[in-house]
């Protein structure tokens, strides 16, 4: 069953082990090639430009070392043992487990990818979009840090749209509805393209461990074991998933797909407590039988932008419009007159979804004072004629839902393909995780993705990355790697998820970030691009083309500062005349750049733009965006740098919290939590336990 | 291997942690008990053995988690020292709070097997030692957890006063368990278990500490949650707003557009709101700290008098005699609920004897160190060189020269606020003319002071650094304003007044100093009382506008002169040295006033400076041309004393003043004496007659101007001290307080969160000015609303987002 792992141009993969059985599990991963040498070299040949020399002579050693004691041990077959070896297993192949096992396998840990269905593949079971406010962001960093999420959305977009651009940098997001059966099919491209990475279906169910409790290997429910020195667990709403439409339910993790079942139980076994959400998706429509005529077309942008900073991700395709239509006088009836059918006001379920999701009954029920809701249509794939109605999710049955569909304009004649539905699900408070995304209770077990309480690809890409990466370095006996709250939403999110408290699954939203200014899309790439290289996931010639561009922005505000005009020059009297304050005297080029309503794109006009080439859209704006704004930049640097300055005080690990008089009593119940077996580390984790010192 | 068994036998029966209906102690802190245990629980059977009340009571303890479950049970005497009072009363509190009790408390009624003390019930009995021996008749009142003042259980026993019972029974309840608590433990642990919030226990601390009615009544006021609730009813307003804003950016496609109006109105509305609060923290820093008041005056003014009068007291003895009080007396007075130390002083003068000496230096010691300086002057003699010789003294010392070096170091000066008291204005009656003119003289500022907020402005545009309004206002010289409500008419009638001079003054292109203030003086000794008049408000209202303006323009012109002129003052200085006539006192008097090396502040605007070129920005200028004079006044100013800065701008209101001054004094003598001649037109004169009545010798505006408020006095009236009462309250920041309002006011700490969140809200309200993306507004919005949450100890983040979602109609 091995041999027969797909597209493998180096050879090199997961092999039986000899001998493995009789040694203890911890020690397996060290005799991982029959013949190694030839294989390591093979694969050095094909990736050595991402390899550090470093790590090429660390590899070299462990493959001699693997070849020395697979001489020394004993040739008996493992497949009798039913065991395979690897560094790093992912269990589920969503985007967290995508990210996950991509990470691993460029970082060169011998790498399998677990799903329950092949087919399925980075499903966008929900919206097919990517980005929005605060999720922009987070692919954005994803991208700096040489993650896949952004390329996929660039590769499969259906239409791009740029939201909230008069409300400043900080919160300009980009997004874009994908083609989610072309997106699936890309993502199992490049997991198919990595050498280090095999893909299976299976259904985990249990973890074995070693002696110090830390993760040995991965169980399925028909009886194979993976070794490994660290597994990712990603197994979003799968997990005792059920939906429900309508009183109706049945197991499933997606609508049409069996849950898992077992691990949670497995997980429970080994002390972690599990928790369960909600949440939901509405209903598809058929294309073909929306009569768009009558409906507000939304396009996409025509100056298009880009998830990825890698400039060959940049291939224009042509997009498709959304549509835009209203619920009406008789949809409000029509709900209201059936409110004891939905299950929240029927009584039957008590769990309140998520309340950035409300049902179109919570709309109509809280906010009866609004005549009307928006819904969108929006086209799921090009090769399919399913729309996504956005903004019409419900908990009503499935008989109901057609006709309270086709009391939307433009929606009188339609026809539904699948039926809105709301699943419940397990999931792990990850207050169980440090920051490394690692569970506390069991060394080289990571939680990632849904599963932790979140929702959305975007989250579930961004842990995955950080779990991810943390697993091959766990693999690779190689120091964690945490991002802090300040450097970026995905540090932002990692310290909410491990220090607070979910009612909800966990979205991001920009006003979770208390330094948003500083982390903003245009410089995701030089607040962690370095990042990246430095752990070996950002190739020479993306490194190359960040330093270059980084060179340039320096250049050009150098050269906007050395260049001074005249106030009665062409230019001065335009800026005067768009900033709506008078200029006068000698004016340096980056002054007129920070009044008011200044652009760019005036000094382009008056021939006074940047000769770079090398500069481009992304450049200019990253450069106008520092100056104009640098005031509050350096304010908000300060506040970080004061906050980040209380970091380095440690809370003693037998710190009692209750004794605290200064941390609110929500506060205190809180940490009292998130300490378990372990204490936040810093001042600053406590802090970010929503916590407000009362002296300041 | 290891885990393999366990894989599929696993159930999710795992028992979860137990809830606590009660764990949320926010519910306490609100109702004092949570709803679901409203049952008042009854206590335990009278215990043989304490042991078993312990076990017993645990159910009481269990049904609320206490922050401080785990620490010890504390005891201390609560009434404070033991030797006063017929009763003390012990509190215990903790846990073991009933147990420790019970071991010590027999009760007084043959006791039964069924017999248990109830909460809130108080019981007779006595307090017992180890060996059974009675140590004191008490009463006991256990009062269970959560209805008592810690949330814990607590049990009181009221013992005898006298300091020995008290003792005995608290010795005992530490023999059998209880710790010593540590001052202010009880209200601490009362915070801690959310019984309090941060403010309500500060309130605490200071309705203990209270030394007047009315800051006991302020502390209640807070205990009450007075501050709590004003500041969580701003700071929810603020999230509210925040929440406004944040929707937009998380979930634009969803949210109608935002009213920009509403919003800058919204902000303008919860800044003046935080200022209002922000403006009780003098009050009640005056309510907790008290007020030391310095009466300084010459000898024989009726300063002890004040002293009797103001403290009700016969504390200081008053004579006929000039020089009766020798020392420092001080006595306590409240006023309008604060605790004021009056401290009368020994008259300034220059004494022979030794020991008034060393009370007159202990005068001035006094007086530097006070918070506020009440000088009294004679009204039936006015301003008189003496007094002027003790003004110098205290406000504007010469620094002492100390041979071989080269600058001496500036002297100490008063720092306090002052108010000028006139007092014997009843002796005045006898001369209607004379108090009808004293009346003029002294209530004209009075009344001016009374219409503060122009004032105030003023005082806001010197350290805003452009006031288009003073500017017109003295610029304009047409509005020949009495008209009521014009704030400052006397300011445009010196300008009508100065019109002639200026006209003649335009005549001179060389801009010739000399001939120029000789044409003012010729113009404007003319109509002396006016000129002065108008003086002394322009001398508060002008130095923005007039020196900014004018100085820019003429300053090119005249400095060359200025410098000329511009000489040390050693020689002034040498011919005012000694006591001599009267003359020389006058001269002395601003020889140390237009020193340039210790001279009162002169007010120059910086901002103007910057634009040399373009008047545009720095006001209007009618005619630069006839005002040529005035600017070739003010520009010896500009020129000569450049020192001349900003940052006196923000002292107290004392120093906002003494323009005209500094900017001629700032020259030479001879331009000094032009003048003094022009200011004080009387003043030779005066001097000359030295018993004088008030209308000759008029207050200068230099004086009136370090003062924050003169007041016409008579000892012997009630309303004479009603005013100074007023004016001391006012020239300390909390007028209000005059009224008799105590409501409750923010501590030091408090204060200081607030102002953080005034400024933040300032900072938003230029970024909606400047009209920058809505992201950037958030920025401050989130720190005003995490200065406030500071007030009460309150964290943000989630609370934006709960607002956004129970708001807006949101998401797919």
């Amino acid at each position: 069953m091995l041999t027969s792992q797909p597209v493998n141009p180096a050879g090199a993969q997961t092999r039986p082990i000899p001998g493995s059985g009789a040694l203890p599990h911890s020690r397996a991963y060290h005799q991982p090639h029959a013949c190694p040498a030839r294989q390591v070299a093979a694969l050095l040949k094909l990736r050595a430009c991402e390899r550090a020399l470093r790590r090429v002579v660390r590899k070299k050693q462990q493959g001699l070392t693997a070849c020395k004691s697979s001489e020394a041990s004993l040739p008996s077959s493992s497949w009798d043992s039913g065991e395979e070896d690897y560094d790093v297993v992912v269990v589920g192949a969503g985007h967290a487990g995508c990210e996950a096992a991509l990470a691993a396998a460029k970082m060169g840990c011998r790498t399998l990818l677990l799903t329950l269905n092949l087919d399925r593949i980075a499903w966008q079971p929900c919206n097919p979009a990517v980005g929005g406010p605060a999720k922009s962001q987070l692919v954005h960093e994803v991208d700096a840090l040489g993650g896949w999420i952004g390329k996929l959305a660039d590769r499969t977009y259906l239409q791009k749209r740029v939201l909230n651009k008069s409300k400043g940098p900080a919160v300009w997001a980009l997004r874009a509805q994908t083609d989610k059966l072309e997106y699936s099919k890309v993502m199992r491209n490049v997991l198919e393209a990595e050498p280090n990475l095999s893909i299976r279906e299976g259904m985990a169910t249990g973890l074995d461990l070693g002696p110090n409790d830390e993760v040995t290997g991965v169980r399925t429910f028909f009886g194979i074991r993976f070794a490994c020195r660290a597994a990712v667990l990603t197994t979003g709403t799968f997990m005792n998933g059920r939906i429900w439409v309508g009183k109706a339910s049945m197991p499933a993790g997606r609508s049409g797909e069996a849950p898992s079942t077992g691990l949670t139980e497995a997980l429970l076994d080994l002390g972690f407590t599990t928790d369960r959400l909600k949440t939901g998706t509405p209903a598809r429509v058929d294309a073909r039988t929306v009569d768009t005529s009558q409906l507000e077309a939304q396009p996409g942008d025509e100056d298009v932008r880009w998830f990825s900073f890698d400039a060959e991700e940049h291939v224009e395709r042509p997009q498709l419009d959304c549509h835009l239509t209203r619920t009406t006088a008789a949809t409000h009836q029509l709900i209201r007159d059936n409110l004891h059918e939905t299950p929240v006001y029927g009584g039957w379920v008590d769990a309140m979804g998520p309340r950035y999701c409300p049902s179109i009954e919570d709309k109509v029920v809280r906010f009866a004072d609004k005549p009307s809701h928006q819904v969108f249509l929006e086209p799921e794939g090009r090769s399919t004629p399913e729309l996504y109605v956005q903004g019409f999710s419900t908990g009503l049955p499935e008989p109901l839902q057609l006709r309270l569909l086709r009391t939307l304009p433009g929606l009188e004649q339609v026809r539904m393909l699948r039926p809105a539905y709301a699943v419940e699900y397990d999931y792990l408070p990850a207050y169980q995780c440090s920051a490394t995304l690692e569970t506390k209770r069991h060394q080289g077990l990571f939680f990632s993705g849904q599963l932790n309480g979140t929702t959305g690809y975007e989250e579930a890409a961004a842990q995955g990355w950080l779990a991810g990466v943390n697993a091959a370095r766990r693999a690779q006996s190689l120091g964690p790697v945490e991002l802090s709250r300040g450097s970026s939403y995905l540090g932002t999110l990692i310290d909410d998820l491990v220090t607070k408290d979910l009612r909800e699954p966990y979205r991001m939203l920009t006003s979770r970030s208390e330094f948003r200014l500083l982390l903003r899309s245009d410089n995701a790439d030089r607040r962690l691009t370095p990042v990246g290289r430095e752990l070996g996931l950002i190739d020479d010639s993306r490194w190359q083309a960040f330093q270059q561009k980084q060179r340039s922005i320096e250049a050009e505000k150098e050269r906007l500062a050395s260049i001074r005009i005249r106030a009665e020059s062409e230019l001065g009297v335009e800026t005067g005349e768009v900033a709506g304050q008078a200029v006068s005297g000698l004016l340096s080029l980056d002054a007129i750049l920070r009044r008011p309503h200044v652009h760019y794109n005036l000094l382009e006009r008056h021939g006074m733009g940047s000769p770079d080439e090398h500069l481009g859209q992304e450049g200019r704006e990253a450069v106008e965006i520092d100056l104009k704004y640098e005031g509050f930049i350096r304010r908000q640097t300060k506040q970080l740098e004061q906050m980040e300055g209380q970091q380095g005080r440690r809370i003693p690990a037998d710190m009692d919290y209750s004794m605290l008089a200064n941390l609110s009593l929500e506060a205190r119940e809180k940490l009292g939590k998130a300490t378990g077996s372990h204490s936040p580390k810093g001042i600053n984790a406590s802090r970010s336990c929503d916590t407000s010192p009362c002296n300041g | 291997m290891l885990a393999g068994e366990k894989l599929f036998r696993a159930s999710r029966a795992l028992p979860k942690e137990p809830r606590h209906c009660c764990n949320s102690l926010w519910q306490l802190s609100r109702t004092g008990v949570c709803k679901n245990h409203q049952t008042v629980p009854c206590l335990p059977a009278a215990p043989a053995q304490p042991a078993a009340v312990t076990t017993s009571l645990q159910p009481a303890a269990e049904t609320v988690v206490l922050s401080t479950a785990g620490e010890e049970t504390i005891a201390a005497i609560v009434t404070g020292p033991a030797q006063e009072g017929a009763v003390a009363i012990i509190r215990i509190s903790g846990l073991h709070a009933m147990r420790i009790a019970m071991a010590v408390f027999q009760p007084g009624h043959k006791p039964q097997d069924s017999w248990r003390p109830r909460s809130h019930r108080v019981y007779h009995g006595h307090a017992c030692n180890a060996s059974g021996g009675v140590i004191d008749e008490v009463l006991m009142l256990p009062m269970l957890a959560p209805r008592s003042y810690t949330a814990e259980n607590v049990v009181e026993l009221h013992t005898h006063g006298g300091g020995v019972c008290a003792k005995a029974v608290l010795q005992r309840c530490i023999e059998v368990g209880a710790r010593l608590a540590k001052p202010g433990e009880f209200t601490l642990r009362a915070f801690l278990n959310g019984r309090l919030d941060l403010s309500q226990a500060e309130s605490v601390a200071q309705l203990v500490s209270a030394r007047t009615p009315a800051a006991a009544g302020s502390a209640l006021a807070g205990l009450q949650g007075g501050i709590g609730s004003v500041i969580g009813s701003l700071r929810s307003e603020a999230i509210e707003l925040l929440a406004e804003f944040e929707a937009r950016l998380d979930f634009d496609e969803d949210m109608p557009e935002l009213s920009l109006t509403a919003a800058a109105e919204q902000v303008a509305r919860l800044r003046s709101q935080v200022m209002d609060a922000l403006s009780t923290a003098r009050q009640g820093h005056l309510l907790r700290s008290g007020l030391q008041v310095a009466i300084v005056g010459r000898p024989n003014v009726g300063k002890s008098s004040i002293l009797n009068r103001w403290s009700n007291s016969q504390r200081a003895i008053v004579t006929e005699i000039a020089g009766t009080t020798r020392d420092v007396v001080e006595a306590g007075a409240v006023v309008g609920g604060v605790p004021v130390t009056l401290l009368d002083t020994a008259g300034i003068r220059e004494a022979s004897d030794a020991v008034e000496r060393m009370g007159v230096e202990r005068s001035r010691a006094a007086a530097l160190a006070a918070d506020i300086v009440v000088m009294v002057i004679d009204a039936q003699e006015g301003w008189t060189p003496a007094d002027n010789s003790i003004f110098q003294q205290l406000w504007h010392p010469e620094p002492i020269r100390i041979p071989g070096r080269h600058a001496a170091p500036p002297p100490p000066r008063v720092s306090g606020t002052a108010v000028l008291v006139c007092n014997k204005t009843d002796l005045l009656s006898s001369t209607p003319a004379a108090s009808a003119s004293a009346f003029h003289l002294f209530s004209q500022p009075h009344a001016r002071s009374s219409a503060a907020p122009g004032l105030d402005e003023a005082a806001a545009s010197l350290s805003s650094g452009s006031s288009p309004d003073a500017d017109s206002n003295c610029m304009s010289g047409a509005t020949d304003g009495d008209q009521a409500g014009a704030p400052f008419p006397r300011v445009s009638r010196l300008h009508a007044d100065h019109q002639s001079s200026v006209a003649a003054a335009k005549l001179n292109s060389s801009l010739d100093l000399h001939a120029s203030l000789a044409q003012a003086t010729t113009t404007t000794t003319s109509t002396p009382e006016v000129l002065q008049q108008g003086l002394q408000s322009q001398a508060v209202l002008d130095p923005p506008a007039a020196t900014s303006v004018w100085k820019t323009e003429a300053s090119d012109g005249l400095s060359e002169q200025a410098s000329d002129l511009r000489r040390p003052p050693a020689e002034t200085n040498a011919c005012g040295s000694g006591p001599g006539s009267n003359a020389d006192l006058a001269d002395r008097s601003h020889a140390g006033i237009l020193s340039p090396d210790d001279g009162p502040p002169s007010r120059s605007n910086p901002s103007c400076i910057e634009h040399d070129d373009s008047s545009v920005s720095s006001g209007p200028v009618p005619d630069s041309g006839s005002n040529s004079i005035t600017s070739s006044h003010y520009a010896l100013n500009a020129s000569s004393a450049p020192e001349s800065s900003v940052s006196d701008l923000d002292g107290s209101r004392a120093g906002i003043v003494s323009n005209p001054y500094a900017q001629a004094g700032c020259s030479s003598r001879q331009s000094s004496e032009l003048v003094a001649e022009t200011y004080q037109p009387a003043s030779s004169e005066a001097c000359a007659e030295h018993d004088g009545a008030v209308e000759s010798n008029p207050l200068p505006d230099l004086v009136r101007a370090a003062f924050a408020d003169v007041v016409s006095a008579s000892t012997l009236t009630e309303a004479g001290v009603q005013g100074l009462e007023a004016a001391v309250l006012t020239a300390a920041g909390a007028p209000a307080l005059a009224q008799g309002g105590a409501s409750w006011a923010v501590n030091d700490r408090q204060a200081e969160a607030l102002t953080r969140a005034d400024e933040a809200l300032g900072r938003l309200q230029e970024s909606i000015q400047a009209a920058l993306p809505l992201d950037f507004w958030t920025i401050d919005l989130r720190e005003a609303v995490a200065a406030l949450g500071e007030v009460n100890g309150t964290g943000v983040s989630e609370e934006v987002l709960d607002s956004v979602f129970a708001r807006f109609c949101i998401g797919k």
